[in-house]
């Protein structure tokens, strides 16, 4: 079903919105949140959550992507199961793999005097990533925020999982530099 | 900042980022291929056997298409890569145009001297050698097992079947439509 026919069945209130999602969307919900949560049972429930998140949203809200708009919601909705769970745990999984890189641009402190402006910083990454060739924006994308392990990634892009490692590395350390440059200290 | 607030930054990416690059979607565990895969592992089996102990001796005779579909396919100078949606379409279609075999394959080993990408038209990196091609509008469909796999140009937008499908259907009725 078309994107726009399943909006307005959210607006409208029809329960059938919820199977067309699930239908068209389910598993590419379910992907994410098994990035990150690498469990089928709390992924599963996140991406019902994701429904349920949706059709408190619509209406009011019209997604002008869907599948970025749902996509979105199952990020975080499992990335805050995946904190609870390990919370006072340590090491392990794919995804602390994907935050101890993501530490190489952060000071990684609980600045709480630090005020930052969220949406502003959110462009800034915005921004960098579209100033990326292609296929760094693609690696850096699936990576951080699809939450994919770098051999997917290496499989999908026909490439070795060194390379990956390397370019996403080198990338890393683009970022951090061009957020300092604009002022962002993280 | 801590990284895990940075990992919730990054969820903020522009919408436009996200939809140019997809994850990979877990594959579905379609039993009917999986059926199909044990039926030709049985007859391969069964040939090797007689080849062995008959009488006459001979050629092992093996069927094309005795594994799951390939990552990639090259055809008519392009490559093209298995579709996201992972899953075969089980009927033919009267707008597939039959454009021939796949003739030679080439190892996936990233290691060795291979890239695990074909560079040849009608090359597979996958051993489906004999399999069936087929161009279906921009894309290609490979037979295998009967069942048809879709294919879509390396680096263009994603397509699954549904998605295809749905586009075609509306085309038609468009069609019926302006005819009328």
């Amino acid at each position: 079903m078309d994107d726009n026919n399943i909006i307005r069945l959210y607006w409208d209130r029809n329960e059938l919105a919820i199977s067309a999602t699930s239908d068209k969307y389910g598993r590419y919900c379910k992907s994410i949140a098994n990035n990150i949560l690498n469990d089928e049972e709390d992924a599963k429930e996140c991406v019902n959550d994701t429904w349920l998140n949706a059709w408190n949203a619509m209406p009011v809200h019209w997604p002008g992507q869907l599948s970025a708009f749902l996509g979105k919601i199952t990020r975080n909705l499992s990335f805050n199961r995946y904190k609870r769970a390990r919370a006072g745990k340590r090491g392990g999984g794919e995804m602390t793999l994907i935050l101890d890189e993501l530490a190489e641009c952060v000071s990684d402190a609980d600045d709480v005097e630090q005020i930052i402006d969220r949406r502003e910083l959110e462009k800034a990454v915005s921004s960098f990533v579209r100033s990326l060739s292609a296929e760094k924006r693609r690696l850096f994308v699936r990576r951080y925020w699809y939450a994919d392990s770098v051999s997917a990634i290496a499989k999908d892009r026909g490439m070795l999982p060194g390379t990956v490692s390397k370019t996403l590395e080198r990338t890393r350390k683009q970022l951090k530099s061009y957020l300092t440059e604009r002022g962002f200290e993280i | 900042m801590k990284k895990e607030d940075f990992f919730e930054v990054l969820g903020g990416l522009d919408d436009d980022l996200l939809k140019e690059e997809n994850t990979t979607v877990r594959k579905k565990t379609n039993w009917k291929i999986w059926g199909a895969l044990a039926a030709c592992l049985a007859l391969v089996l069964s040939v090797g056997a007689f080849a062995l102990h008959g009488p006459h001796g001979g050629n092992m005779v093996t069927e094309p298409g005795t594994a799951d579909a390939a990552p990639f396919v090259y055809v008519n100078d392009r490559l093209y890569i298995q579709s996201g949606d992972q899953q075969g379409y089980p009927e033919f279609r009267d707008d597939f145009v039959y454009l021939g075999q796949i003739v030679s394959d080439v190892s996936n080993s990233q290691y060795g001297e291979s890239d695990g990408i074909p560079k040849e038209n009608f090359q597979a990196n996958h051993p489906i050698v004999g399999c069936e091609v087929y161009q279906f509008g921009e894309n290609i469909v490979v037979k295998i097992n009967n069942i048809y796999w879709l294919y879509i140009k390396y680096g263009g937008a994603e397509v699954n079947w549904d998605d295809l499908l749905e586009t075609v259907a509306r085309y038609a009725r468009l069609d019926k439509i302006s005819s009328i």
